[in-house]
């Protein structure tokens, strides 16, 4: 026999739809949330990652910057876990194109087509001339430049790599190595690389490989975003590190005895045949090389991994982001819906307290009662939860993507159902709705049956302090004197509607603090602390120095202006192990006149330039924990030499440009 | 041995630091299938003492005992037990249960008890034959009171207790629950025991007890109660 308890507990939910509605909806936002945000990042992750793994992605590019020696590559590619790699010759240059100048990035393709870093065409063909290239288009486009355009660097930068100087673009490609529209930094032009391009390894001389991207077979199972990934590729990296500084040695050594040789046949030369205009080249040229190597005080490989590699790190970054938001945004959400429940579920077992009386007059049990509250509670949790879960997890990554995506270079975000953040969403729900219903029908199975079938006895009135102050209580009218005294006579009642406004206008003003600030921070910056209107970067050439002194100087175009340097680099310290980050160097003139430009200043006080050591913002003090005194390890992009300067200050810095 | 006895019970509320002594010290006895009439002004403590006998109100002191068993030291679930299987409550404002029809209300109670009545059975003793698949908010007071008074006795309890069971009604219908409830006590030999602060009620109770002030002021039994039809007042 269908238990008629159970049938009326049933109709009861029929009945009272609004109110169970009201539940679903609380449980739909506030699990739905927390699915839908936790899914965020690993959603990300997955898409990258999947991406990453399509295009066949190196794990390692390894750099030297005077080449590799034949014997340093079979090395490198018999070390343990290396599957797969690709040679190939790069070099950074400022390009002219289409009238509009870029930094670009240059690869050789190798001849022999590996799967390694896959380039996926999405226009045009894969060059097959040696003055072809392909172009990467990052998510913004390439701008002006088109199919068929021509693409020219200057013999400084091309350094003798290139058989030429000036390449036709034939494709538009996708690479895995470029998943984002930063893709990278540069110690050519403006210091970020705008492009890059592909040539056919034909465009390039021989022996000139001085990278190489390597693939190791154990990490193919795993996810490059987690730890895992990165221990094995430092693990794997290390075997190469084991004998990389030695080759270095070695190959900078023989270039340097190389060069040494030549210039010793040169003299030589040039005293049996007296100097002619063609040795004078050669020898200058030669001095030139050596010079360069001189530059170089410890020759090293260079290595960069997937998390050195500017748009997977920010990829990574991004995703880190959306974690902490999931950490703290549901929190409210569950607030709001531990408030409704509490609410709903107070008043309906309010309004059936003789029903309950009754039930337990004919004998039912506390717990049969119970199980009518938490029926309720429960079945709505579940449905709201069940589809806010879904909805959460199809809906927010969704949102998020496309806030994001346009800044990546990859597929549609993969909306995938993760049963463990479905199981923490759906259990969180129910503990907060059943702990908040069982207490509460818990609460009311305390009193006695007898109790329960008479009405609940109202809080006794009480007078209140209003009314001793006649003179206010005087000129109330009646309806004002019960509502003065109503505030104070259910207090439960009057906290939930306080917590209640709190909590709407909490959310509400957040909402617009945090748009308040947001839209303070560029007055801040552009009014106080950078004052500037303008930048220009001149170029070594004397033409364009002159005519850009030319504007500075003319007094009716511009106030004031100020000369200096603006180098890219790397910094480290000590104290964040071996994070990195790159960020500008600018070397003012005139020190004392910096303050007219640019403001150095921390809470209370402006800071002076001082003429040794270096001021650096409050973002990369605290990314590096540095404090003044300290020192911070720069490395100039055009360098190899790391160096230590002096931290004398810390200055506030709101935007980062 | 009487079936029930009340030894010197007491019941104090306590609101606060005011405590309320409801009922002082009551004793009486009752004896298996009477009609019992508890009498007395509003206030008096009847309610409690009925409260109380039926495993609603604990005791402050002295006991209470059916069948040599001590309900006042009964623990909750044991408490539980005796509500659903010894006890049968008809309430002033009939307490029925909205969203289920009057079969299904006395099938509520009847459903969780081991020896049950057959409901429809009962429904036709109650003169409700027709009004099965009625919603109580179909039916009218008496109708309503009747149905509780099924539901009830579909029970099959030792004990039937009601507070105040033709309070709500007027003086016609009233007294045909007043007959109905005589006649369960009479023909089905169940212990009745009705609450009412009308005095004219003692006439058809084989045992009648006045309360007041939470003491029992005069208990006597009636060798020839009148018949609840006869009934004015």
């Amino acid at each position: 026999m269908k238990s008629l308890f159970d049938k009326s507990s049933y109709k009861n939910i029929v009945s009272t739809m609004g109110r169970y509605i009201s539940l679903v909806l609380v449980s739909f936002l506030g699990a739905g949330m927390l699915a839908g945000l936790l899914a965020i990042a690993p959603d990300m992750q997955t898409t990258a990652d999947d991406y990453l793994r399509d295009q066949d992605t190196s794990d390692v590019q390894i750099q030297s910057p005077f080449g590799f020696s034949k014997s340093d590559l079979s090395k490198i590619k018999s070390t343990k876990n290396v599957s797969q790699s690709q040679t190939t010759t790069t070099f950074d240059g400022v390009a002219k194109v289409a009238k509009s100048s870029y930094t670009m990035r240059v690869y050789s393709i190798p001849n022999v087509s590996t799967d390694l870093n896959k380039l996926s065409l999405v226009k045009g063909h894969l060059p097959t001339k040696s003055n072809e290239a392909v172009i990467v288009i990052p998510p913004d486009g390439i701008k002006n430049i088109k199919l068929s355009n021509s693409v020219s660097f200057s013999g400084n930068d091309t350094a003798g790599l290139t058989k030429r100087n000036q390449f036709k673009i034939v494709g538009i490609v996708k690479s895995g190595l470029y998943p984002h529209n930063k893709q990278g930094t540069s110690s050519k032009g403006s210091g970020a690389v705008d492009f890059v391009l592909f040539v056919s390894k034909s465009g390039f001389r021989n022996n000139t490989e001085n990278s190489i991207f390597v693939k190791f077979d154990n990490t193919n199972s795993l996810n490059s975003f987690s730890n895992k990934y990165e221990d094995v590729v430092n693990q794997d990296i290390n075997q190469i590190k084991k004998f990389s500084t030695l080759q270095a040695k070695k190959r900078y050594h023989h270039l340097n005895d190389n060069i040494n040789q030549q210039q010793k046949g040169l003299s030589d030369l040039e005293q049996i045949s007296g100097s002619s205009p063609q040795i004078t080249r050669l020898n200058k040229s030669l001095n030139k090389q050596k010079n360069t190597l001189k530059q170089i005080n410890s020759p090293q490989w260079y290595f960069e991994t997937r998390n050195q590699n500017q748009g997977f790190a920010i990829i990574k970054s991004d995703a880190q982001s959306m974690k902490s938001l999931a950490t703290i945004f549901p929190i409210i959400f569950f607030l709001v819906a531990a408030l409704v429940a509490l609410t709903s579920m107070t008043r309906m077992i309010d309004e059936e307290r003789t029903l309950i009386g009754t039930f337990k007059s004919l004998g039912y049990s506390d717990s049969k009662i119970t199980s009518r509250y938490l029926i309720y509670a429960v079945s709505a949790t579940l449905i709201g939860s069940s589809f806010g879960i879904i909805a959460g997890f199809q809906g927010l990554p969704r949102m998020i993507w496309s806030a994001y995506s346009t800044q990546y270079s990859l597929p549609f975000i993969q909306l995938n159902f993760h049963w463990t953040y479905a199981i923490l969403a759906l259990s969180t729900m129910l503990v907060v709705i059943i702990g908040i219903t069982a207490w509460t029908i818990f609460k009311n199975l305390q009193e006695s049956t007898a109790q329960l079938l008479t009405p609940k006895t109202p809080p006794a009135g009480k007078r209140i302090f209003l009314e001793k102050i006649g003179s206010i209580w005087k000129h109330l009218s009646f309806s004002q004197k019960v509502t003065q005294r109503n505030i104070f006579l259910d207090k439960k009642r009057m906290l939930m509607a306080v917590v209640g406004v709190i909590g709407s206008t909490a959310l509400l003003v957040t909402g617009f603090a945090l748009q308040n600030s947001a839209m303070s921070f560029p007055k801040e910056q552009y009014q106080h602390i950078t004052k500037y209107n303008m930048t220009a970067s001149i170029s070594d050439t004397d033409e364009l120095n002159n005519e850009v002194r030319k504007v500075v100087t003319n007094k009716s175009l511009v106030k004031k202006s100020l000369a200096g340097r603006d180098e890219s680099i790397e910094v480290s310290s000590n104290n964040s192990g071996t994070k990195k980050y790159y960020i500008n160097l600018i070397v003012p003139k005139e020190s004392k006149d910096l303050s007219k430009f640019v403001l150095l200043k921390n809470n209370n006080n402006n800071i002076p330039l001082q003429k040794k050591g270096v001021v650096i913002t409050n973002n990369i003090a605290k990314r590096l924990r540095l404090k003044v005194g300290d020192k911070i390890k720069g490395k100039l992009l055009t360098d190899y030499e790391t160096k230590n300067m002096k931290v004398t200050g810390i200055t506030i810095h709101i935007i980062i440009i | 041995m009487s079936f029930i006895e009340f030894n010197n019970v007491k019941k104090v509320y306590k609101t606060g630091e005011v405590e309320v002594e409801a009922v002082k010290g009551v004793n009486f006895s009752i004896e298996k299938g009477e009609l019992v009439i508890i009498v007395g002004a509003s206030g008096a403590g009847k309610t409690t003492i009925l409260n109380m006998l039926g495993g609603m109100d604990s005791v402050t002191d002295g006991e209470i005992k059916m069948n040599d068993s001590i309900i006042s030291n009964y623990n909750r679930k044991q408490l539980i037990n005796y509500r659903r299987e010894d006890v049968g409550f008809v309430f002033q404002f009939y307490n029925l249960v909205q969203n289920l029809t009057t079969k299904e209300n006395v099938e509520l109670a009847s459903q969780i008890v081991s020896k049950p009545l057959d409901e429809v059975e009962v429904l036709k003793q109650v003169g409700l034959t027709e009004r099965m698949n009625n919603f109580p908010a179909q039916l009218s007071g008496g109708e309503q009171q009747r149905v509780a008074i099924a539901r009830a006795i579909a029970k099959n309890p030792q004990l039937l207790l009601c507070d105040e069971p033709t309070g709500a009604l007027d003086f016609k219908t009233g007294k045909n629950i007043l007959k109905l409830l005589q006649d369960t006590s009479r023909i089905q030999g169940k212990t009745v025991v009705i609450i009412t602060h009308n005095a004219a009620f003692e006439e058809i109770g084989d045992r009648v007890i006045r309360i007041n002030s939470g003491t029992v002021v005069d208990e006597h039994t009636n060798s020839n109660p009148a018949s609840a039809e006869g009934l004015v007042w």
